[in-house]
């Protein structure tokens, strides 16, 4: 380590040489607080930036729940999310879940897919199910769903014309989620 | 003017090896731990104490040798591996299999990784929405967890992530020493403007859609990780172009040019990290005044980080991922570690500790947990016959 001190023989200048050391010995106390406080930061990121998972994946926030005993419906509200502003259309996701969480093992439909394969028996939902859905909430059903949850197909039976029909059935461990295709208001 | 001394692998004594060790000895156990206390399970006692012997034993070889490269590699290729088995472990166990489906991903259960993140940057900005079926804070892999990662380490390495911190790397870093001499010598230049067409591309079209293109038609990697459910022709070929191109990229051209081809040639997120060496502390010089214009340096390069219009302005390109390939291997000790605000030349063996101390701290952090990890499944399968529990 016969080095030149710094800022010395070879024309460095002695305060950005101080920093850039001082930079440089900051990285081990940094990668440790990183990892040490990883929890603690990545809350802090999130109150910080306010972000949220995109309602594209997780199907927007739950605006409604409706016990029906054997089951319960939550519906989302309509999704038209854009990039520059909302999109011309969008879905609205109602999920049918049982109260309890069935053991069953997550396999389904792809993106878009209309048709989910057959549901596994652990999920006790009744065979056959017809929900009406007043997604905007004025108080009239703006579309029916006919679900057999045992094959996983469903149709829809629209009141409004705004509904397009289904859009993708996905199957979660304790239930099924049905997105309904919609044209935007504008 | 070639002084021993002043190179950069100048060699420690025994003595000062040991001293110089030692910060990493009580550094790695403790974050390897993750708490006070020794894990009562042998099968979870074993790993650690393999993994915490392995680092140290490799950290003291690179003081020792004053050589960082090999050992780098030594941890590197194994914790691509490593992750990989404990990845697929896990994700057998929770989900069943390697197929992703429309109820995980709603369910916000897909593991977030670090080649999403250049995508997700403007739809946040936007929108204040993550385009990516995870978690923000719970689960395996939460999106926010990553995020902080990728902040710490780019501060701390810039895109030295991309040789001390990715998981995917060593894979093609492993591949890529399987011949002793490249069957292809010759790539042009232009190719490795690719990954910024690629970066670009993946940036615009996931705004526009909402959605991690890369991810859902070119990452490699998901060949070795999940993949969508292969339940429509769609998926069938999104997951042949991922087979085609962890193929292509990951074992095929590394093997033929022994260089790490995904990352110098196509990944996204290799060229939006490098951007980030502007950041951090410490990157990689040659002294004029020592080089010979031999071209070891650039012929070496894994990841086309250097060539000769770089090295003759005395530096590397901005995508110079920090390995030590080209500091190990020049003979003149014009190639170096530098620490910003130096002079170019300046102590060259501080500069490269205060390198490889948050590196490696870095890589033993991230990679150490798999590495044990893997190490207990394998402990698993031998005792039980089974990887899954």
């Amino acid at each position: 380590m016969s080095a030149p001190a710094p800022g010395g023989a070879r024309g460095g200048r002695p305060l950005w040489t101080g920093l850039g050391l001082a930079w440089a010995a900051a990285a081990v106390p940094l990668v440790l607080a990183t990892f040490i406080g990883l929890n603690g930061w990545a809350r802090v990121l999130v109150q910080i930036t306010g972000v949220a998972i995109s309602p594209w994946y997780t199907g927007g926030k739950v605006v409604r729940v409706i016990d029906h005993g054997a089951y319960r419906t939550h519906l989302h509200e309509p999704v038209f999310t854009g990039l520059l502003g909302p999109r011309k259309t969008g879905f609205v996701q109602v999920d049918l879940l049982t109260p309890e969480p069935a053991a069953a093992t997550a396999a389904g439909g792809a993106r878009g897919a209309a048709r989910a394969a057959a549901v596994p028996d652990s999920v006790h939902l009744p065979g056959h199910l017809v929900e009406s859905v007043d997604f905007d909430g004025d108080g009239a059903a703006d579309f029916r769903l006919d679900v057999d949850t045992r094959v996983g197909t469903a149709r829809v039976t629209a009141f409004n014309p705004r509904v397009l029909g289904v859009h993708e059935i996905i199957r979660f461990e304790h239930g099924l989620g049905l997105r309904v295709r919609l044209r935007n208001r504008s | 003017m070639a002084d021993a001394t002043l190179t950069a692998a100048a060699p420690h004594t025994l003595l000062k090896s040991s001293l110089l060790a030692l910060p990493m000895v009580l550094l790695s156990g403790l974050m390897l731990l993750g708490g006070p206390n020794l894990p009562r399970d042998p099968l979870r006692l074993a790993p650690f104490l393999a993994v915490y012997l392995f680092v140290n034993v490799l950290f003291f070889r690179m003081l020792r040798t004053g050589r960082t490269e090999r050992y780098r590699a030594a941890f590197f290729i194994p914790f691509a591996v490593a992750f990989v088995i404990s990845f697929l472990s896990n994700l057998i166990e929770a989900r069943g299999s390697m197929q992703l489906t429309a109820g995980d991903m709603a369910s916000g259960r897909t593991p977030f990784c670090h080649m999403v993140i250049p995508m997700t940057l403007v739809p946040a900005a936007l929108t204040r929405t993550i385009i990516f079926p995870g978690s923000l804070l719970r689960g395996f892999a939460p999106v926010a967890g990553m995020f902080v990662i990728w902040i710490g380490a780019s501060l701390a390495l810039g895109r030295g992530f991309c040789a001390w911190g990715c998981f995917f790397g060593g894979l093609e870093d492993g591949f890529s020493r399987l011949r002793r001499r490249p069957r292809v010598r010759h790539i042009a230049k232009v190719w490795s403007y690719l990954p910024y067409a690629v970066l670009v591309a993946i940036v615009l079209t996931s705004a526009a859609s909402l959605t991690p293109t890369y991810c859902m038609w070119l990452c490699p990697f998901k060949a070795v990780t999940e993949f969508p459910a292969l339940t429509s022709t769609v998926a069938r070929f999104q997951a042949g172009i991922f087979l085609s191109l962890f193929l292509g990229l990951v074992i095929v051209l590394p093997v033929l040019t022994r260089k790490r081809t995904q990352c110098g040639l196509f990944c996204p997120f290799g060229a939006f990290q490098s951007f980030t060496n502007k950041v951090s502390p410490v990157d990689v010089r040659i002294d004029r005044e020592r080089c010979t214009d031999c071209n070891k340096c650039v012929n070496s390069c894994p990841t086309f980080s250097l060539d000769r219009e770089s090295a003759d302005r005395g530096g590397t390109r901005l995508s110079c991922c920090k390995c030590g390939t080209c500091v190990d291997l020049c003979a003149k000790g014009a190639a170096s570690y530098h620490v910003r605000g130096t002079p170019v030349g300046w102590a060259p063996e501080r500069a490269r500790l205060l390198f490889i101390y948050p590196a490696f701290l870095f890589l033993v952090t991230f990679g150490g947990g798999m590495l044990q990890e893997a190490l207990h499944r394998v402990l698993l399968l031998a005792s039980t016959g089974r990887m899954i529990r």
